[in-house]
Protein backbone atom coordinates (compact mmCIF):
# COMPACT_ATOMS: atom_id res chain seq x y z
CA UNK A 1 0.00 0.00 0.00
CA UNK A 2 1.42 3.69 -0.92
CA UNK A 3 1.43 6.26 1.20
CA UNK A 4 -1.25 8.05 -0.83
CA UNK A 5 -3.55 4.76 -0.53
CA UNK A 6 -3.02 5.18 3.32
CA UNK A 7 -4.56 8.65 3.64
CA UNK A 8 -7.03 7.83 1.03
CA UNK A 9 -7.86 4.95 3.71
CA UNK A 10 -7.68 7.28 7.03
CA UNK A 11 -10.34 9.79 4.97
CA UNK A 12 -12.72 6.99 4.68
CA UNK A 13 -12.06 6.02 7.80
CA UNK A 14 -12.44 8.82 9.73
CA UNK A 15 -13.05 12.13 7.86
CA UNK A 16 -16.51 11.79 8.99
CA UNK A 17 -15.46 12.11 12.64
CA UNK A 18 -13.08 14.57 12.04
CA UNK A 19 -15.54 16.75 10.04
CA UNK A 20 -18.16 16.83 12.92
CA UNK A 21 -15.78 17.77 15.44
CA UNK A 22 -14.07 20.42 13.71
CA UNK A 23 -17.36 21.64 12.80
CA UNK A 24 -18.40 21.47 16.35
CA UNK A 25 -15.07 23.08 16.95
CA UNK A 26 -15.37 26.03 14.72
CA UNK A 27 -18.86 26.38 13.56
CA UNK A 28 -18.17 27.06 10.37
CA UNK A 29 -18.31 24.80 7.56
CA UNK A 30 -15.74 26.60 5.25
CA UNK A 31 -13.33 26.45 8.13
CA UNK A 32 -14.19 22.88 9.17
CA UNK A 33 -13.49 22.40 5.50
CA UNK A 34 -9.89 24.05 5.25
CA UNK A 35 -8.88 22.38 8.55
CA UNK A 36 -9.67 19.09 7.27
CA UNK A 37 -7.85 19.34 3.98
CA UNK A 38 -4.89 21.17 5.99
CA UNK A 39 -5.06 17.79 7.94
CA UNK A 40 -5.03 15.37 5.28
CA UNK A 41 -2.18 17.40 3.57
CA UNK A 42 0.09 17.10 6.56
CA UNK A 43 -0.27 13.99 6.75
CA UNK A 44 0.37 13.11 3.05
CA UNK A 45 3.39 15.35 3.63
CA UNK A 46 4.16 13.63 6.64
CA UNK A 47 3.49 10.24 6.07
CA UNK A 48 5.45 8.67 8.84
CA UNK A 49 3.45 10.28 11.00
CA UNK A 50 0.40 7.45 10.81
CA UNK A 51 3.04 4.70 10.53
CA UNK A 52 3.13 2.58 13.84
CA UNK A 53 -0.24 4.44 15.60
CA UNK A 54 -1.88 2.08 18.17
CA UNK A 55 -5.11 4.64 18.22
CA UNK A 56 -5.74 6.49 14.71
CA UNK A 57 -8.64 8.11 15.90
CA UNK A 58 -7.51 9.79 19.18
CA UNK A 59 -3.93 10.97 16.86
CA UNK A 60 -6.35 12.30 14.08
CA UNK A 61 -8.64 13.90 16.70
CA UNK A 62 -5.77 15.65 18.44
CA UNK A 63 -3.86 16.55 15.36
CA UNK A 64 -7.52 18.11 14.35
CA UNK A 65 -7.54 19.70 17.78
CA UNK A 66 -4.57 21.62 17.65
CA UNK A 67 -5.17 22.94 14.02
CA UNK A 68 -8.82 24.07 15.38
CA UNK A 69 -7.21 25.83 18.22
CA UNK A 70 -4.60 27.55 16.23
CA UNK A 71 -7.50 28.53 14.05
CA UNK A 72 -9.38 30.04 17.13
CA UNK A 73 -6.69 31.92 18.15
CA UNK A 74 -5.72 33.10 14.88
CA UNK A 75 -9.27 34.67 14.83
CA UNK A 76 -8.97 35.77 17.79
CA UNK A 77 -5.89 38.23 16.53
CA UNK A 78 -8.46 39.40 14.16
CA UNK A 79 -10.59 40.69 16.17
CA UNK A 80 -12.96 37.84 15.75
CA UNK A 81 -14.32 35.98 19.12
CA UNK A 82 -15.90 32.32 19.84
CA UNK A 83 -18.98 34.22 20.24
CA UNK A 84 -19.12 36.12 17.20
CA UNK A 85 -18.75 33.16 15.52
CA UNK A 86 -21.06 31.09 17.50
CA UNK A 87 -23.51 33.89 16.75
CA UNK A 88 -23.00 33.19 12.92
CA UNK A 89 -22.25 29.88 13.19
CA UNK A 90 -23.47 26.66 11.34
CA UNK A 91 -26.08 24.18 12.40
CA UNK A 92 -24.20 21.07 13.55
CA UNK A 93 -26.91 18.62 13.44
CA UNK A 94 -28.95 17.09 10.19
CA UNK A 95 -32.03 19.14 8.93
CA UNK A 96 -35.19 18.40 9.87
CA UNK A 97 -39.15 18.69 8.82
CA UNK A 98 -40.85 18.28 12.83
CA UNK A 99 -40.59 22.12 13.86
CA UNK A 100 -40.13 21.00 17.47
CA UNK A 101 -36.76 18.94 16.97
CA UNK A 102 -36.02 21.50 14.65
CA UNK A 103 -36.16 24.06 17.49
CA UNK A 104 -34.57 21.88 19.91
CA UNK A 105 -31.52 21.02 17.58
CA UNK A 106 -31.34 24.56 16.98
CA UNK A 107 -30.83 25.48 20.54
CA UNK A 108 -28.86 22.54 21.31
CA UNK A 109 -26.45 23.72 18.40
CA UNK A 110 -26.47 27.09 20.21
CA UNK A 111 -26.07 25.81 23.25
CA UNK A 112 -23.11 23.81 22.50
CA UNK A 113 -21.39 27.35 21.13
CA UNK A 114 -21.37 28.79 24.38
CA UNK A 115 -20.12 26.44 25.74
CA UNK A 116 -15.84 26.82 26.20
CA UNK A 117 -13.81 24.96 23.89
CA UNK A 118 -12.20 22.55 26.15
CA UNK A 119 -15.64 21.49 27.26
CA UNK A 120 -17.40 21.64 23.74
CA UNK A 121 -14.90 19.30 22.60
CA UNK A 122 -15.09 16.87 25.77
CA UNK A 123 -18.71 16.58 25.60
CA UNK A 124 -18.61 16.22 21.04
CA UNK A 125 -16.54 13.04 21.47
CA UNK A 126 -18.22 11.49 24.56
CA UNK A 127 -21.75 12.11 23.55
CA UNK A 128 -21.74 12.11 19.69
CA UNK A 129 -18.42 9.54 19.27
CA UNK A 130 -18.73 7.67 21.47
CA UNK A 131 -15.61 7.73 23.15
CA UNK A 132 -14.78 6.68 26.57
CA UNK A 133 -12.86 9.27 29.38
CA UNK A 134 -9.68 7.62 28.99
CA UNK A 135 -9.90 7.52 25.04
CA UNK A 136 -10.76 11.41 25.15
CA UNK A 137 -7.97 11.83 27.27
CA UNK A 138 -5.63 10.30 24.94
CA UNK A 139 -7.05 12.58 21.67
CA UNK A 140 -6.88 15.95 23.97
CA UNK A 141 -3.83 14.91 25.76
CA UNK A 142 -5.61 15.26 28.92
CA UNK A 143 -6.18 12.90 32.45
CA UNK A 144 -9.26 11.28 32.34
CA UNK A 145 -10.18 13.27 35.06
CA UNK A 146 -10.01 15.95 33.61
CA UNK A 147 -11.89 14.94 30.84
CA UNK A 148 -14.83 13.85 32.80
CA UNK A 149 -14.79 17.00 34.93
CA UNK A 150 -15.31 19.11 31.88
CA UNK A 151 -18.18 16.89 30.18
CA UNK A 152 -20.40 17.01 33.61
CA UNK A 153 -19.80 20.78 33.97
CA UNK A 154 -20.47 20.97 29.71
CA UNK A 155 -23.95 18.70 30.16
CA UNK A 156 -24.62 20.35 33.27
CA UNK A 157 -25.00 23.92 31.36
CA UNK A 158 -26.42 22.10 28.34
CA UNK A 159 -28.81 21.17 30.93
CA UNK A 160 -30.17 24.04 32.58
CA UNK A 161 -29.83 26.14 29.48
CA UNK A 162 -31.98 23.01 27.11
CA UNK A 163 -34.48 22.00 30.15
CA UNK A 164 -37.30 23.62 29.69
CA UNK A 165 -37.52 23.14 25.40
CA UNK A 166 -36.40 19.45 26.49
CA UNK A 167 -39.14 18.62 28.88
CA UNK A 168 -41.78 20.20 26.15
CA UNK A 169 -40.89 17.69 23.69
CA UNK A 170 -40.14 14.53 25.95
CA UNK B 1 -21.34 5.91 33.31
CA UNK B 2 -25.26 4.85 32.29
CA UNK B 3 -26.44 8.03 30.15
CA UNK B 4 -29.26 9.31 31.68
CA UNK B 5 -32.92 10.76 29.39
CA UNK B 6 -31.51 13.65 28.74
CA UNK B 7 -27.61 12.66 27.29
CA UNK B 8 -29.44 9.93 25.02
CA UNK B 9 -31.70 12.63 24.11
CA UNK B 10 -28.70 14.48 22.77
CA UNK B 11 -27.11 11.39 21.75
CA UNK B 12 -30.05 11.06 19.26
CA UNK B 13 -29.94 14.03 17.28
CA UNK B 14 -27.66 13.81 14.28
CA UNK B 15 -24.36 15.41 13.05
CA UNK B 16 -24.60 16.52 10.04
CA UNK B 17 -22.98 14.70 7.52
CA UNK B 18 -19.65 14.53 5.87
CA UNK B 19 -20.16 16.15 1.80
CA UNK B 20 -19.18 13.34 -0.64
CA UNK B 21 -17.62 16.26 -2.52
CA UNK B 22 -15.16 16.64 -0.34
CA UNK B 23 -12.88 13.87 -0.42
CA UNK B 24 -11.73 14.43 -4.10
CA UNK B 25 -10.98 17.77 -3.35
CA UNK B 26 -9.33 16.93 -0.23
CA UNK B 27 -7.32 13.90 -1.84
CA UNK B 28 -6.52 15.83 -4.90
CA UNK B 29 -5.15 18.69 -2.58
CA UNK B 30 -3.12 15.93 -0.48
CA UNK B 31 -2.08 14.45 -3.86
CA UNK B 32 -0.89 18.15 -5.24
CA UNK B 33 1.10 19.01 -2.27
CA UNK B 34 3.02 15.32 -2.33
CA UNK B 35 3.80 16.12 -5.99
CA UNK B 36 5.03 19.80 -5.11
CA UNK B 37 7.40 18.77 -2.49
CA UNK B 38 10.96 18.85 -3.43
CA UNK B 39 12.76 15.50 -2.37
CA UNK B 40 14.46 15.25 0.79
CA UNK B 41 18.20 16.66 0.46
CA UNK B 42 20.84 13.89 1.22
CA UNK B 43 22.87 13.10 4.27
CA UNK B 44 25.95 15.19 2.38
CA UNK B 45 23.32 18.37 1.88
CA UNK B 46 21.43 18.18 4.99
CA UNK B 47 25.06 18.74 6.92
CA UNK B 48 25.43 21.61 4.34
CA UNK B 49 22.67 23.32 5.03
CA UNK B 50 22.87 22.84 8.54
CA UNK B 51 26.40 24.10 9.10
CA UNK B 52 26.37 26.77 6.57
CA UNK B 53 23.20 27.86 4.98
CA UNK B 54 21.04 28.20 7.79
CA UNK B 55 23.35 29.77 10.47
CA UNK B 56 24.34 32.46 7.44
CA UNK B 57 23.54 34.98 9.69
CA UNK B 58 25.99 33.95 12.25
CA UNK B 59 28.87 33.09 9.40
CA UNK B 60 28.46 36.59 7.95
CA UNK B 61 28.94 38.37 11.45
CA UNK B 62 31.83 36.53 12.10
CA UNK B 63 33.06 37.35 8.45
CA UNK B 64 32.07 40.73 9.37
CA UNK B 65 34.41 40.55 12.67
CA UNK B 66 37.05 39.08 11.11
CA UNK B 67 37.32 42.00 8.51
CA UNK B 68 37.24 44.41 10.90
CA UNK B 69 40.13 43.05 13.18
CA UNK B 70 42.00 42.42 10.37
CA UNK B 71 41.28 46.24 9.10
CA UNK B 72 42.38 47.28 12.62
CA UNK B 73 45.57 45.52 12.52
CA UNK B 74 46.50 47.00 9.00
CA UNK B 75 45.57 50.52 10.01
CA UNK B 76 47.65 50.32 13.40
CA UNK B 77 50.99 49.02 11.40
CA UNK B 78 50.45 45.48 12.59
CA UNK B 79 51.81 42.58 10.20
CA UNK B 80 49.94 39.65 9.73
CA UNK B 81 52.78 37.32 9.56
CA UNK B 82 53.06 34.62 12.12
CA UNK B 83 55.18 34.55 14.71
CA UNK B 84 57.60 31.94 13.91
CA UNK B 85 58.18 33.28 10.68
CA UNK B 86 59.09 36.86 12.38
CA UNK B 87 61.15 34.94 14.95
CA UNK B 88 63.07 33.62 11.96
CA UNK B 89 63.61 36.94 10.15
CA UNK B 90 64.91 38.37 13.68
CA UNK B 91 68.89 39.22 12.97
CA UNK B 92 71.26 38.65 15.77
CA UNK B 93 71.70 41.30 17.57
CA UNK B 94 75.53 42.67 18.36
CA UNK B 95 76.06 42.86 22.53
CA UNK B 96 78.22 45.54 24.08
CA UNK B 97 81.62 44.61 24.91
CA UNK B 98 80.76 45.08 28.86
CA UNK B 99 78.37 42.42 28.57
CA UNK B 100 80.82 40.06 26.47
CA UNK B 101 83.35 40.25 28.98
CA UNK B 102 81.11 39.54 31.90
CA UNK B 103 80.03 36.60 29.69
CA UNK B 104 83.70 35.43 29.06
CA UNK B 105 84.53 35.54 32.52
CA UNK B 106 81.69 33.60 33.58
CA UNK B 107 82.56 31.09 31.44
CA UNK B 108 86.15 30.83 32.53
CA UNK B 109 85.06 30.82 35.95
CA UNK B 110 82.35 27.73 34.97
CA UNK B 111 85.58 26.04 33.68
CA UNK B 112 87.79 26.53 36.49
CA UNK B 113 84.33 24.44 39.12
CA UNK B 114 84.15 22.12 36.38
CA UNK B 115 87.92 21.35 36.09
CA UNK B 116 88.26 21.82 32.48
CA UNK B 117 91.53 23.06 31.11
CA UNK B 118 92.70 23.80 34.65
CA UNK B 119 95.74 21.56 35.71
CA UNK B 120 95.11 20.12 39.19
CA UNK B 121 96.29 22.51 41.63
CA UNK B 122 98.39 20.32 45.04
CA UNK B 123 96.74 21.73 47.92
CA UNK B 124 98.69 23.00 50.56
CA UNK B 125 99.56 21.78 53.93
CA UNK B 126 96.92 23.96 55.59
CA UNK B 127 94.01 23.09 53.18
CA UNK B 128 94.31 19.56 54.03
CA UNK B 129 91.80 18.34 56.52
CA UNK B 130 93.57 18.24 59.98
CA UNK B 131 93.05 14.63 61.75
CA UNK B 132 90.77 14.75 65.01
CA UNK B 133 88.50 17.33 63.07
CA UNK B 134 85.39 16.31 62.42
CA UNK B 135 82.65 18.21 60.37
CA UNK B 136 81.26 20.98 62.60
CA UNK B 137 78.05 19.15 62.50
CA UNK B 138 78.89 16.56 64.31
CA UNK B 139 80.64 18.52 67.15
CA UNK B 140 79.05 18.86 70.81
CA UNK B 141 79.39 21.94 72.78
CA UNK B 142 79.01 22.14 76.28
CA UNK B 143 77.77 24.86 77.92
CA UNK B 144 77.50 25.93 81.75
CA UNK B 145 74.87 28.08 82.80
CA UNK B 146 76.21 30.15 85.86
Amino acid sequence: MTDLQRIEGLYDEHARTLHAFLLNFTRSEADAKDLLQELFIKLARQPKLVTGLRDEKAFLLRLAHNQAIDLIRRNASKGRTVEELTEASAGIFQDVADPDTKAFRKELSLALGELPVDQRAVVHLKLWEGMTFEEIATALELSPNTAASRYRYGLDKLRARLRPLYDEIK
Amino acid sequence: MKPDDFESQLQRQPLRGLPKEWRMEILSAAHEAVAQMEPEPGFWATLWLEIFVKPRMAWGGMGAAWLVALILNVSSGGTTEPASQMAQQQQPVEAAPEVMQMVREQQRLRDELLGIGVAAVELSPADKPRDGLKPRSERREDYAVV
